[in-house]
C-alpha cells in the first residue's frame, strides 16, 4: 500500500465547506492535534484553535478570507486534544465552489524566537515611554510659573501616562477644603466625603479602586457615584510635601482597569516630582510676598504701594483718592509703654485702617507711623464718609495701651479721571502729604481734602 | 470656512467617512467591529443605497482612518468610539439615524443611542455582546486568560502586520461610489492600536447600559457564533426593553459577509 502523499507532507491540510465545517484533514494535522482525522470531520475550523486564536480567527481571518479570497501567514494557536497548544502559521484560500482550503505550518521554534523578540521590543518601548512621560512631565512641571499651570501639567501627564479617561488635581485651600485646580472631576455631583479624593485625604494614603466590587467595599456612596459618572476604576494619591498633604491627584477610567505596581510606581514618581515643584512655587510666592509687604503690619510696603499708585494713574476711565494717614500721639505711646507695645498699637491701627476701607482699596505702610491708602473711584460724600470712619476707628481705645490717645491726621488728594493723564505719582503724593500737614496744624484728628 | 465646517471636515477625514445613496432617504450608519474596517459592510451596504442615505466609516486605527488621531485616553473605553459616531452624525447634520453596529460596534451603538436618542432613531445590533468575559452567573464565553491568549495571538502577528501594513488608497471624496476598490489590502488595521482596541473591546462591560436603550432595536443572532453565542444575544434581547431578536440561519460571527442576503432581508423588514 502506498501512503497518500497528502497524508505525509510535513504540513497540516484541511478542507472545509463554505460555512467553515471541516470536510477532510490530512494525517499530519490529525497527528499534531492527537485526534483521529475522522473525528475532526464535521467540526468547525474555528474550533480547532485555542480561545484567543478563535477570537482572532473570527474577527480578522474570516472577514479577510471572505473579502480577498485568501489569507497569508496568520499566526494562530492550535489546541490539541490534551489541551496543550501548538503555534502555527495558517494560509487559506476559498475555491471557486466556495470551499475553504487551509495549509498549516508548525512554527513552535519560530514563534518562540519571535515572541522573545517582541517581548524585548515591547519592554524597551514601555520603559522608553515611561522615561519619556517622566521627562516630559518634569519639563512641564519645571516651566510652570504658578500652581494652576503645575496642576494642569500633572493632570495632563498622568492622563497620558495611563491612557486615563480623565484626571483631576485638587488642592487643599486655607480652610482645608479640596478644590479642583486642573483636569475634570466626574464626581462633582457625589457627596463630598464619598469622593476618591476625600477618601485618600482621610486615609492619608493612596486608594485604588479597580472594580465596582472594590468600590462597594470602600463605600456604597462611592460605588453609586462611580456608576452615575460611568467610571469603572479610579485611583487617588495624596500630594504630600514636608508640611503634610496639600492636595490629591485622581485618575478616572471609563472601563475596568488593573492598577498594578508599575502604575503605582509611575504615579507616585509623577506626584512626588510635582510636589517638589509645588513647594518651590509656594516658597517663591512667599518670598515675593515678603519682598512687597511690611514685616510688622503685613500691609503693602512702599514698593507695592507705588506700583498700585502708578496703576491707578494709568487707569483710563476712573479717578481715585490717595489718603495720607499720620498717627497723632504715637510717639507718646512708644515713650510711655515701650517699643513692643508701640508695635502692637501699630499692628492694631493697621487692621483698623484695612477694616475702614473696601476690600479692593490698597492700604500701605509708608514708614514709621505713616500710612497711605489708594481708593479707586472714591470722591465726594462717599470719600468723606470713609475718612470719617478711619478717624473714628483709629481714635478708639487700644486695649494694650488704654491710656494712650491715638488719632489720625488725614491728608487726601483727589484725582479726577480727566486729570489722570497729566499728573505724576510724585505730585499726588506730595499734595496728600501737604494736606496731612494742614490737618495736623488745624489741630489733628481730622481730614483735609485737596483736589489735584 | 467657519470653525464648524473645519471641524466637520476633520471628523469626516478622521473616520474616513463615506456617504452614498439616496440623499433624502433615512440615514443608515454602518459601524464595523474589531479586526476589520468598513469593508465588513461591502456586501450589505449596496442593498440600501436606493432608499437610504448610507454612511460608512472606519474607527480610528482601522482602514483609512487618521492614525494620528488615535489618543489612548480617548479610546480607552467604548465611550470614545461612541463619541466619534455622534460627531460623525452631527457633522453630517443627520437625525433619526439607524445605527447598524456589528460585533463591538453593537455596544458602541448602544452607548451612542443612550447619549443622543435625539439623533439615533433605531439600532440594529449584529452579533452583540455586552461583556465577553464570564462574570459570576453571566457567561460571556471567555475567561480573562482567553483574552490574554488573544493578545498573544495578536502579538504573534504583530511583526508580520507591522511590516506588511499596506498603504491605504483613499477614495476620491468627489466620487465616493460604493464598491469602488478603495484599499490595497483588506481590513487593514494598525497593529499597536489593534492591541489596545482588543483590550478595550474584550475587557469592557456594558451590561448596565442595555437597560437605558429607548429606541427600537433589532438584534441579529447567528448559529454557532463563538464570539457572541446565542445565549448572549438572548441576554441582550432580554435587557433591552421592546427589542426584537432574529436568529439567522447563518453561522459564525460575520454574517455581514457570509450571509449578507439574510442580513439585508432582516434589516429591511425591521425598517419597513
Amino acid at each position: 500500500v502506498t501512503a497518500n502523499p497528502y497524508d505525509i507532507v510535513p504540513c497540516g491540510l484541511i478542507a472545509a465547506d463554505s460555512d467553515g465545517v471541516v470536510l477532510s484533514v490530512n494525517e499530519t494535522f490529525a497527528r499534531w492535534t492527537g485526534t483521529r482525522a475522522s473525528d475532526l470531520v464535521g467540526q468547525r475550523v474555528v474550533s480547532l484553535f485555542d480561545a484567543g486564536s478563535r477570537i482572532l480567527y473570527e474577527t480578522r481571518v474570516t472577514p479577510i478570507l471572505h473579502l480577498e479570497g485568501a489569507v497569508d501567514a496568520v499566526s494562530l494557536a492550535i489546541e490539541r486534544a490534551d489541551g496543550s497548544v501548538m503555534p502555527s502559521l495558517v494560509n487559506a484560500v476559498i475555491a471557486g465552489d466556495g470551499t475553504m482550503h487551509f495549509a498549516i505550518m508548525d512554527t513552535q521554534e519560530r514563534v518562540d524566537y519571535e515572541r522573545e523578540l517582541l517581548a524585548a521590543r515591547r519592554a524597551a518601548e514601555e520603559s522608553e515611554l515611561r522615561v519619556r512621560i517622566l521627562q516630559t512631565a518634569s519639563g512641564a512641571f519645571g516651566s510652570s510659573s504658578d500652581e494652576a499651570q503645575l496642576a494642569d501639567a500633572l493632570a495632563r501627564s498622568v492622563r497620558e501616562a495611563f491612557a486615563a479617561t480623565s484626571s483631576a488635581v485638587l488642592l487643599l485651600d486655607a480652610d482645608g477644603a479640596l478644590s479642583l485646580v486642573a483636569g475634570t472631576d466626574p464626581f462633582e455631583a457625589a457627596p463630598p466625603e464619598s469622593r476618591p479624593q476625600a477618601l485618600a485625604v482621610a486615609a492619608r494614603s493612596s486608594m485604588t479602586v479597580s472594580t465596582s466590587y472594590d468600590a462597594r467595599l470602600f463605600s456604597p456612596d462611592l460605588a453609586d457615584a462611580m456608576d452615575a459618572a460611568r467610571i469603572s476604576s479610579t485611583s487617588a494619591t495624596p500630594i504630600t510635601t514636608p508640611d503634610g498633604i496639600v492636595g490629591v491627584l485622581v485618575t478616572h477610567f471609563a472601563r475596568e482597569r488593573t492598577i498594578d505596581a508599575v502604575y503605582v510606581e509611575v504615579q507616585s514618581a509623577l506626584t512626588q516630582q510635582a510636589a517638589e515643584v509645588l513647594v518651590r512655587l509656594r516658597l517663591q510666592r512667599q518670598l515675593e510676598h515678603i519682598a512687597l509687604h511690611d514685616r510688622l503690619t503685613g500691609l503693602a510696603n512702599r514698593e507695592l504701594f507705588s506700583f498700585h499708585l502708578d496703576r491707578a494713574l494709568a487707569s483710563a476711565d476712573q479717578g481715585f483718592a490717595l489718603l495720607f494717614v499720620d498717627l497723632d500721639g504715637f510717639k507718646a505711646v512708644n515713650d510711655a509703654y515701650g517699643h513692643a507695645v508701640g508695635d502692637t498699637v501699630l499692628q492694631e491701627a493697621s487692621s483698623r485702617l484695612v477694616a475702614s476701607v473696601r476690600a479692593t482699596d490698597l492700604v500701605g505702610r509708608f514708614g514709621g507711623d505713616e500710612f497711605v491708602i489708594v481708593c479707586a473711584g472714591l470722591a465726594g460724600a462717599a470719600l468723606e464718609e470713609v475718612a470719617g470712619r478711619i478717624r473714628a476707628n483709629v481714635a478708639a481705645e487700644y486695649p494694650i495701651a488704654p491710656a494712650a490717645r491715638v488719632s489720625a491726621s488725614i491728608g487726601i488728594a483727589v484725582v479726577h479721571s480727566s486729570r489722570l493723564a497729566e499728573v505724576r505719582s510724585a505730585d499726588v503724593l506730595s499734595i496728600a502729604d501737604h494736606a496731612m500737614y494742614d490737618a495736623k496744624s488745624l489741630g489733628k484728628d481730622q481730614f483735609v481734602v485737596r483736589v489735584v | 470656512v467657519t470653525n464648524d465646517t473645519a471641524q466637520s471636515v476633520d471628523v469626516l477625514r478622521r473616520n474616513n467617512v463615506r456617504v452614498v445613496g439616496n440623499p433624502v432617504g433615512r440615514p443608515l450608519l454602518f459601524a464595523h467591529g474589531f479586526g476589520c474596517s468598513q469593508e465588513t459592510w461591502r456586501k450589505v451596504a449596496p442593498a440600501f443605497v436606493d432608499d437610504y442615505r448610507v454612511v460608512l466609516f472606519d474607527h480610528v486605527g482601522a482602514g483609512g482612518s487618521d492614525l494620528a488621531a488615535y489618543d489612548r485616553s480617548t479610546y480607552d473605553s467604548l465611550d470614545g468610539y461612541a463619541r466619534d459616531a455622534i460627531e460623525i452624525i452631527d457633522s453630517l447634520g443627520l437625525t433619526d439615524v439607524v445605527f447598524v453596529g456589528h460585533s463591538v460596534s453593537a455596544m458602541i451603538g448602544v452607548l451612542a443611542a443612550n447619549a443622543r436618542p435625539d439623533l439615533i432613531g433605531a439600532l440594529v445590533l449584529v452579533g452583540p455582546s455586552p461583556r465577553y468575559v464570564d462574570d459570576g452567573e453571566y457567561r460571556g464565553g471567555f475567561t480573562q486568560k482567553d483574552i490574554a491568549g488573544l493578545l498573544e495571538a495578536l502579538d504573534a502577528n504583530y511583526l508580520g502586520w507591522s511590516s506588511t501594513l499596506a498603504p491605504v488608497i483613499m477614495g476620491n471624496p468627489d466620487r465616493p461610489e460604493l464598491g469602488e476598490e478603495l484599499t490595497a489590502s483588506f481590513c487593514s488595521i494598525d497593529p499597536t492600536i489593534a492591541r489596545h482596541f482588543a483590550r478595550v473591546t474584550f475587557l469592557s462591560d456594558n451590561r448596565r447600559d442595555l437597560a437605558s436603550v429607548s429606541v427600537p432595536t433589532l438584534i441579529l443572532q447567528t448559529v454557532d457564533d463563538v464570539i457572541a453565542p446565542e445565549h448572549v444575544g438572548e441576554y441582550v434581547a432580554a435587557h433591552i426593553t421592546g427589542s426584537t431578536i432574529v436568529t439567522l440561519a447563518a453561522t459564525g460571527h460575520i454574517p455581514t459577509l457570509s450571509a449578507a442576503d439574510e442580513v439585508i432581508r432582516e434589516i429591511r423588514s425591521f425598517l419597513s
